[in-house]
This record gives C-alpha cells, sequence and structure tokens, in this order.
C-alpha cells in the first residue's frame, strides 16, 4: 500500500485497518490452532459436516451443511453468545427500560397481581387454578395397589318388549335438601390427599404478569415465572394456522384406526393403551401471560383438537388414558414445573402407574406394580429423564441470571414398589417426549422391558429405534410386536394437528393429510395389520 | 452466501482481502482475476446451477459490445444489435422473474412449472443493459476484454443486492484503479456502518414487523399497525442502506468508488425529494434509460404525467412480480404527479417553522407506500392500510404487547440515525484544530465498536435452539 508520510492519523488508520483484519482473521486462525468449538451450546441441534460431492454441491445442501457447521462451531462462538443473551436480558431488565416500557403499557404504579382475563373471552380463572377439562368426579388418593378384578358378567338385557304404562301415577317428588356448594379445591387439599401440600403451594402461587425480558427463541416468560413454549399457548388458543385446520373427520379416522389397531393387536394377544398427556399451557392457562394472549386473536369457532379427540376417543372402544382428567380424579394439581415444558416427575410417575393398572384390568394379569406412598422435595429437578428444566436451560442460553425465577422445590414421588409372583411386561412404546417418563419408570423399576420409538423413529435423539419402520416399511411391525404385551401409543395435546408448528425434521416424513399427530405410525401399524388379518 | 454472514465474515472476505493484498499492485490483470475467481466463487456458492446463466449472459453481452464496435458507422445494424441485447437481456429477465406471474394472471399457471428466479438477477442483468447501451449510445468503448467486462457484471460487492453500477462509472478502475490506507480505512469505516445497519439495527425491528405482518389485519388495531408499518419502513431502509453501505465499503477497500445509492432518504420534504435519495442507481438507471428515452419532460406535460406512470410501474415492478409491487409503484408514481400538478409550490411556499409539516406528508406517504410493499398480496395490503385508518380501534395494549424494550430502543437508534446526524457531527469536528485526527479516532473507534457489536449480534442470532422435548 502506498505510505504517507508518518503522521498521527495515518498510524491510527493504518492500526484500525490492522484491527478490522484481526477480528475477521483471528475465528479462523483459533480454529486452524485449536480446532472448531466443542462447547456446543445445550440443547441445540448440532450440525455435523458433510462431505463435498458434486451432487450435494448443486442441490445446495453443502452449502447450507457447511454454513450451518461453520456458525455453531467457529472459536468463542458459546462465550458470545452468552455474552449476548446476558446483555439482552440486562437491558431489556434495566430500571429505566423497564419503567418506560410500564408507562407505555399503562402499568405504571399498578398492582399487577390478581384475576387473570382471556382477552378473548370473559371467563375470568382463579389466580393459581389451572383449568380442569371435565367436572371434577369422586376423588381418590392413590393407595397401596389393588388385585386386578376378574371380568364381570355383563349386564343382563332390558326386555324391549315388556310395556312402560305412561299414565301410571308416578310418585310426588319428594322436597329436596338445598344445594350445598360444592368446594372444587376440596380434594386437592383434602389432608388424606398425599398431594395436598405440594397442591397448596400451587394454589398459592398468584399469576403475576412478567416484566421486563420476556424470553425469546419460542420460550416465553409467563406469568409469575412460569416458562411456555409458545407452540403450546397457540394451540391452547387457538392462534395460527396449524390448529385451526384440524378436522372432527380427520380426527375421527385416526380414532377409528386406533380401534381397528387395538382390536387386531388384542387378537394377537396384544393389549394396546393410548394416553393423552396434557400440555402445559392447558394445564396452567392461569400463567399464560397477557402480553402473549394481547399479540394474537383465537380464530372464530375455534375447538382445540384435543377436544375433538376426547370426544372420539369418549365415543370408541379404545383403551385410554387422559392424564389431565386422571389427575383432577386423583387430586393431583401441582403437575408441571416453572422451568420446564413437560410434566413433573408426581404427574408422569401418576400416569405410568395408572397405565399398568389399566392393563391389569383389560388383561387380568399380575404385573410388578408401583404406587406413590408421598413427595420427595428437591432443591434441583430430579430427574435427567423427565428435564424440568428444559425450556429454562434453552431462554436463558446456559447462563443463569441470579434473579432468574426458578421453581422453589422440584418434587418426586415416594415410589413403592410390588412385584410379588409379577410378570415382567415386553412393552412397544412409541410417542414423543413425554413417553421418556413413561419409559423410564417401566423399565428403571422393573415393570417392563421396552421398545421405544420416538415420535416416528427417524430422529436422532433419544431413544430411537435403530430403524424404523419407516425405513424398512410397514413389514417391519412383524418383528415389533413379535412377544409384545402391550403397546403404548403417548401423544401430547399439541400433537393432535400434526406436523411440528415449524415444520422441523422430525415431522419432516409425517404423511397423511397433516389433521392428526403421528398419522405416519398409525397408518403404518394400520398397514401392517390389514394386510394381516387373520394371522393370529 | 450473504454479506452479513459468518461465513463471509470469517472465511470468504480475510481470503479475498488477503490475497488481493499481496498481489503487487501493477499486476491489476491478476488482480482482476483473483476479484473475478472470487465474484464467480461467491454467486456460485449460493447459486450452483444458475452460475453459468450468469456467465451466458456475459459471454452473449460481451459479443453485442464487439458487434456495436464492428459496426460502427451502420446506423441500422446497430440499432439491431442493440434491440436484440436489450430483448435478450430482458428476455432473460421476463421469463426467469415474470414468466410465472403472467402464466398466473392468464389462468394457465398450473401448465408450467414454477421458475426458481436467480439471485440478483434483477441487478446485474440492469449492470449489463446499461453497459450495451451505453455503448451504443457512445458512452463508452466496447471492452474488448472479457474478463474486465465479467468482473464488472460478477463482481461480487454489488452482485445481489445492488447498487447497480453503470459500466462508465467503473470503466476506467476495471483498467487501473490504486488505494492507499485512507482509502482502505474509509472502506473498513463504511463496511462496519453497514454490517451494523443491517445485523443490529434491521434484523431486530424486522422481527416486529414480521410479528405484527402476520397478524390478521381485519382484527388489527390500528396502533399495532403503525407500529408494524414503522418497523418495516426502517427495516427497510437499514437492511437496504447496509448492504449497500456493505458493498460500498469493500469496492474502497480494493480500490473501486461506487457511486452512493441513499443520502438519508427519510429527511425528504417531498416525495420527488425521496427519489432523489432513495436507491439512487436504480432511479438514475430508470431515469437515463426510459424516461428520457421516451421523452422525460420535453413533450408536454401530459407526455410527462404518462413518462412518469410507466417509470413508476417499471420501478415497482422490478422489485417483484406481484400485483402488490406494481401498485405500489403506481402508488408512488401518483404522488409524483400530484406534486408536479401543484402540490411542490404549495411546499414551497410553507414558512420555515412549518416545513416540518412536508416531511411528515412525505413519510405519510412512503410508511403507507411501504405497507404496500412488504403485505403478502394486494389484498391484505388493503386491509393492513384500512386497519391503520381504524382510530375506533386504536388498541395501543395490544400494540405495546408486540413492542419489547430492546426493540424499542433500536427502533429509537434507527428513527436517530435515519438523520444525517454523523455527517453533520462530522463537519463540525474537522473544521477543528486536529479535526481530522479526531475524525480519524472516533471512525476507528466506532468501526470496532460496531463490528464487535455486529458479531455479537449476528452470533447471537445464530443461537437457534433446538428444543429437545418440544413435546
Amino acid at each position: 500500500m502506498n505510505q504517507k508520510p508518518s503522521n498521527t492519523g495515518f498510524v491510527i488508520r493504518l492500526t484500525v485497518i490492522l484491527c478490522f483484519f484481526a477480528l475477521l482473521i483471528f475465528p479462523v486462525a483459533l480454529m486452524a490452532l485449536d480446532g472448531p468449538d466443542s462447547n456446543a451450546m445445550e440443547s441445540e441441534a448440532t450440525v455435523e459436516l458433510k462431505e463435498f460431492s458434486f451432487g450435494n454441491y448443486l442441490d445446495g445442501s453443502f452449502q447450507s451443511n457447511f454454513e450451518g457447521w461453520f456458525s455453531g462451531h467457529y472459536p468463542l462462538r458459546s462465550q458470545i453468545v452468552k455474552t449476548y443473551r446476558q446483555t439482552r436480558y440486562e437491558v431489556e431488565n434495566a430500571a429505566p427500560v423497564v419503567a418506560v416500557m410500564d408507562l407505555l403499557n399503562g402499568n405504571f404504579g399498578k398492582n399487577p397481581g390478581g384475576p387473570s382475563t382471556d382477552p378473548n373471552g370473559d371467563t375470568p380463572t382463579w389466580p393459581g387454578l389451572p383449568n380442569v377439562p371435565s367436572t371434577p368426579t369422586t376423588p381418590t388418593t392413590p393407595t397401596t395397589p389393588t388385585t386386578p378384578t376378574t371380568p364381570t358378567e355383563p349386564d343382563a338385557p332390558v326386555d324391549p318388549d315388556v310395556p312402560v304404562d305412561p299414565d301410571a301415577p308416578t310418585e310426588p317428588d319428594q322436597p329436596t335438601e338445598p344445594e350445598v356448594p360444592v368446594d372444587p379445591y376440596a380434594i386437592y387439599l383434602d389432608p388424606s390427599n398425599i398431594y395436598a401440600e405440594i397442591n397448596r403451594r400451587q394454589l398459592a402461587e398468584i399469576p403475576v404478569e412478567p416484566k421486563g425480558y420476556r424470553g425469546s427463541d419460542r420460550v416465553y416468560i409467563g406469568k409469575s415465572g412460569y416458562l411456555y413454549e409458545s407452540a403450546y399457548i397457540m394451540e391452547y388458543m387457538g392462534y395460527g394456522e396449524p390448529y385451526t385446520s384440524v378436522t372432527r373427520e380427520g380426527v375421527k379416522t385416526t380414532v377409528e384406526k386406533l380401534e381397528y389397531i387395538q382390536q387386531e393387536l388384542k387378537k394377537r394377544g396384544i393389549e394396546m393403551l393410548f394416553v393423552l398427556t396434557s400440555s402445559k399451557a392447558a394445564a396452567y392457562s392461569a400463567y399464560i401471560p397477557e402480553y402473549f394472549k394481547n399479540m394474537y386473536t383465537t380464530k372464530e369457532g375455534y375447538i382445540r383438537p384435543v377436544d375433538m379427540l376426547r370426544e372420539e376417543l369418549a365415543d370408541s372402544s379404545v383403551n385410554y388414558l387422559d392424564s389431565a382428567v386422571y389427575w383432577q380424579q386423583i387430586g393431583l394439581l401441582n403437575t408441571f414445573p416453572k422451568t420446564g415444558i413437560h410434566w413433573n416427575a408426581i404427574a408422569s410417575f401418576e400416569s405410568t402407574a395408572e397405565l399398568i393398572r389399566m392393563y391389569q384390568r383389560l388383561s387380568g394379569e399380575m404385573t410388578v406394580t408401583l404406587s406413590s406412598k408421598g413427595v420427595i422435595y428437591h432443591d434441583d429437578a430430579p430427574s435427567s429423564f423427565n428435564n424440568e428444566k428444559d425450556v429454562f436451560k434453552i431462554l436463558y442460553g446456559a447462563f443463569i441470571p441470579s434473579n432468574a425465577i426458578v421453581d422453589e422445590d422440584y418434587y418426586s414421588p415416594d415410589i413403592q414398589i410390588s412385584s410379588a409372583g409379577s410378570k415382567k411386561l415386553n412393552v412397544l412404546l412409541q410417542g414423543g417426549s413425554f413417553a421418556g417418563s413413561i419409559n423410564h419408570y417401566l423399565v428403571n423399576y422393573g415393570v417392563a422391558d421396552v421398545s421405544y420409538i420416538y415420535y416416528n423413529g427417524l430422529n436422532s435423539h433419544g431413544t430411537i429405534a435403530a430403524s424404523s419402520p419407516w425405513e424398512k416399511g410397514p413389514e417391519a411391525w412383524g418383528d415389533w410386536l413379535k412377544g409384545r404385551d402391550l403397546v403404548i401409543f403417548e401423544a401430547t395435546e399439541q400433537q393432535v394437528r400434526g406436523a411440528h408448528y415449524d415444520g422441523s425434521k422430525s415431522w419432516a416424513k409425517v404423511a397423511g393429510d397433516g389433521n392428526y399427530g403421528h398419522n405416519a405410525v398409525y397408518d403404518s401399524m394400520y398397514e401392517y395389520l390389514k394386510a394381516h388379518e387373520g394371522e393370529y | 452466501m450473504i454479506f452479513s454472514s459468518t461465513l463471509f465474515l470469517f472465511i470468504f472476505l480475510p481470503l479475498v482481502l488477503v490475497i488481493y493484498y499481496l498481489i503487487p499492485k501493477r499486476y491489476i490483470m491478476a488482480k482482476n482475476v483473483e476479484l473475478l475467481i472470487a465474484s464467480l466463487i461467491f454467486y456460485a456458492w449460493g447459486e450452483p446451477k444458475n452460475v453459468l446463466l450468469m456467465i451466458i449472459s456475459i459471454g452473449v453481452n460481451y459479443v453485442f459490445g464487439l458487434l456495436l464496435d464492428k459496426y460502427d458507422g451502420r446506423v441500422k445494424l446497430r440499432r439491431l444489435v442493440l434491440v436484440l441485447s436489450v430483448v435478450f437481456n430482458l428476455g432473460m429477465l421476463f421469463f426467469f422473474k415474470y414468466f410465472n406471474f403472467f402464466t398466473d394472471v392468464l389462468g394457465v399457471g398450473d401448465r408450467f412449472a414454477t421458475i426458481i428466479l436467480p439471485i440478483g438477477i434483477s441487478f446485474f442483468t440492469f449492470q449489463i443493459m446499461s453497459y450495451t447501451i451505453d455503448v451504443y449510445l457512445r458512452n463508452c468503448a466496447p471492452q474488448k476484454n472479457v474478463f474486465k467486462l465479467a468482473l464488472y457484471i460478477s463482481l461480487f460487492p454489488q452482485l445481489i443486492a445492488g447498487p447497480i453500477v453503470r459500466y462508465i462509472d467503473v470503466e476506467k478502475e476495471l483498467a487501473d484503479r490504486s488505494y492507499d490506507v485512507d482509502l482502505v480505512f474509509k472502506g473498513v469505516t463504511r463496511f462496519s456502518v453497514g454490517l451494523a445497519k443491517k445485523v443490529v439495527i434491521s434484523n431486530t425491528v424486522a422481527m416486529l414487523a414480521d410479528q405484527i405482518f402476520a397478524l390478521d389485519a381485519t382484527a388489527m388495531s390500528a396502533s399495532t399497525a403503525w407500529l408494524g408499518a414503522i418497523a418495516y419502513t426502517l427495516q427497510i431502509y437499514f437492511d437496504f442502506s447496509g448492504y449497500s453501505d456493505m458493498a460500498i465499503g469493500l469496492g474502497h477497500m480494493m480500490g473501486f468508488h461506487f457511486l452512493e445509492n441513499f443520502n438519508y432518504p427519510y429527511i425528504s420534504g417531498s416525495v420527488q425529494e425521496f427519489w432523489r435519495r432513495w436507491h439512487m442507481s436504480l432511479s438514475t438507471w430508470f431515469k437515463d434509460y426510459l424516461y428520457i428515452p421516451l421523452g422525460g419532460n420535453r413533450k408536454g406535460k401530459g407526455r410527462t404525467y404518462l413518462n412518469l406512470f410507466i417509470v413508476f410501474a417499471c420501478t415497482g415492478f422490478w422489485h417483484g412480480a406481484s400485483w402488490n409491487f406494481l401498485v405500489w409503484g403506481l402508488y408512488h408514481g401518483v404522488f409524483q404527479i400530484f406534486e408536479r400538478l401543484g402540490l411542490k409550490k404549495v411546499f414551497e411556499k410553507v414558512p420555515k417553522p412549518l416545513k416540518f409539516l412536508t416531511h411528515i406528508y412525505t413519510m405519510l406517504v412512503v410508511i403507507i407506500g411501504w405497507v404496500l410493499f412488504r403485505a403478502d398480496n394486494l389484498g391484505m395490503a388493503i386491509d393492513y392500510i384500512a386497519a391503520m385508518f381504524r382510530f375506533g380501534n386504536w388498541g395501543w395494549t395490544r400494540a405495546m404487547a408486540q413492542l419489547e424494550g430492546y426493540t424499542l430502543i433500536i427502533m429509537l437508534i434507527g428513527i436517530i440515525f435515519s438523520a444525517p446526524i454523523i455527517p453533520k457531527l462530522g463537519e463540525k469536528i474537522r473544521k477543528l484544530d486536529g479535526g481530522e485526527t479526531a475524525i480519524s479516532i472516533i471512525s476507528g473507534a466506532s468501526m470496532l465498536v460496531l463490528m464487535l457489536v455486529s458479531i455479537f449480534c449476528l452470533t447471537g442470532s445464530d443461537y437457534n435452539p433446538f428444543i429437545y422435548f418440544r413435546f
């Protein structure tokens, strides 16, 4: 380069140029010396570098793979991400910024607590009490395991030809006692309920609208620090096309297929159970933040796909467990932590224990039985299989601000195992991440040997079937079903609408009309059983 | 490959520049070859198949240039060659960009496959056309060296997002150019400013704009609609001008002097002034190669207005094959005409203390125009604009629900820096003793800060956690 006679300005400009180049060259130089950044950010899908081929290059997959790999692996990246997120957090939580946002939101000086209201409706929800999907029935407290009952005689049919005299005098109505109002929370706080204390803590958690940092990357901070993944709220509230396009026909078809599958499996000596797992948005709707609800509008006439599914399942012969209803029946209110989008260990345990009891009732067989005799309290999330701080870690990007809201305590069941003379089951479990908990309790407490297909078996995370029936074709079900006692299908409420909200690759191959989740799974097994009908 | 990517910043750019600077200055041809190879790699990275299209286009137009030279003195043949070159270039643009649009309009769209639009085709086609037209008009000599012509067309700083560089503006620099510490420093600081505009400001407000434009416009509150429109107004300016700054900065680093593309358009006091400040390379291109050949303003008022209408229709359509782009262009054309019909004279009579009213008028026209530009389709644009004026449903709370503290800060920074505060401050500092040194220090420090902040924002936004237990 031309050099001017030495002067301060020249030196400064040259220094700036060199600094510029240093900034650009430093990461690659460091990579050449030290290798790529191996500290992949927690909960990030790591991109494996693919080999170059002309075909890869022409279709652009090599380029996007390389860019994805490089942007995730250049040196100091993880530190830069943490610093960036920390800065965002501090900026958004800075007092002047919070004050200005309060002013703009008209919240200045207002008490942010109190009952929440749904801006799309008029019904206030009681602070601290999550929505329940149906009227509470007679409460039962989980106790020692019961022996399975022997099948009973069917009821004697009523003679349709016996006439009823329409003019026969009827007894005059007896005066009725005035109705005593039923305390809807009594079941949860009953002293005999082993979960009364954690329920009480839940009821005491008054929803408070969050200020400052709201979250990002699809994880939002709700009231009182409850974290949500936006897709769950979108489904619950009926925001967005994927959730409003599910049809009754699609759901009906899927339930019919499940009925057929159950019937055919039964003929092969295999029981089938379907378990519906609740979403946090549904179970904890009181904590959905107002700012999120204000951003969207519920489509008129929206019916939650899961409610359609519930209605179809109720009219079908499918053996199913609706977790949300079951928790209500047993008086369990505290089912999700603040920091995770999955059910907590208590909720997952109780659902699994009930699945085992359902199998026992259906099959008449005695298996290892699980029950809880109380709650164990933990300072931190107790279980890796449940990952009760999954979205907490996502949200804060592996740096934890000192004032991040966490659960005061985490809970796990004090498990009792009853296994005298019991059979160990052979189970095929198919489902999403909630099924991971079911898998854990079945396997680690000696209930069953489990083959766990995570979604459609194509995703590389978790306990994945090495080669799913989708790769080998429906005939592969022959091997997968051999020797099974029980097939469990697990689906969350949010999965009812089909392919994942952002079209992630784990759902990229889900076939069908997209109106119901797990189309590929049920369709494939249905296809196999249909082709082999009668081969029992 | 885009400028605001880690691959470009940390691998491509330093590699290209280091090799460029290592080649001795006297070997301009070697430098040109290096830049040409780098530019073709740059384009081929994102368009592995369509790079051949660009090479073919370069080759064909090179031949056109030679033919125009060969038929010098033969008017009809030269005109024929020009017509052929315009037909070829516009034909290529039409096929890739507008074919599917017109087949859909004619109702036969389902009979044809979707044609993928090559990146940057609108820019390099107009560049190529400026070459052949200027050779025809004898504004420049035809380029006999195909590599130099190829370099002019494919030069990576301005290939995919402009500015549209006219051949006559870089003809001499293709053959001989120099750079020194001052010019490279200028380029480095300009590039850093552009990167920060794109990554820090534009990308941040883009998230808000995308969020609001995804809402149901028929149910949107007026304040939400305005918030989204203002966010998009900032997004498009900082995105586009940021890219132009990066392109100009890169050009400086290599000894090229590209013309300015933006001159603080949001301080304009009229729509005419806006178009003298916004995407100047495009408006100049249309003025020189369409408006003036149509007669400009030399054939009476009626013809002038018609010419303006045609030019702005083409301007809108150039941006995209969609009715809303066409309407956007015509919308600006209509205001151009209104101002010529007398509105401009009214503005000139506005007393100085009230001049801000002309600015408000201009910004209202521009912001509403951006809604037409941004909307997915014309129907959505109409619904959105209707929402903006549904003052009975002001819905302030709903608007504020969309806004985060960080985004608000960035929007305020964007609004402030839409005005020429920095250049004016720079002028004042330069007049002081030691002003130049102070400028160097301030520019240099700002460059470092902007680069660091940009790298942080780029990296942070690249962080895309896969929510493992999504269900």
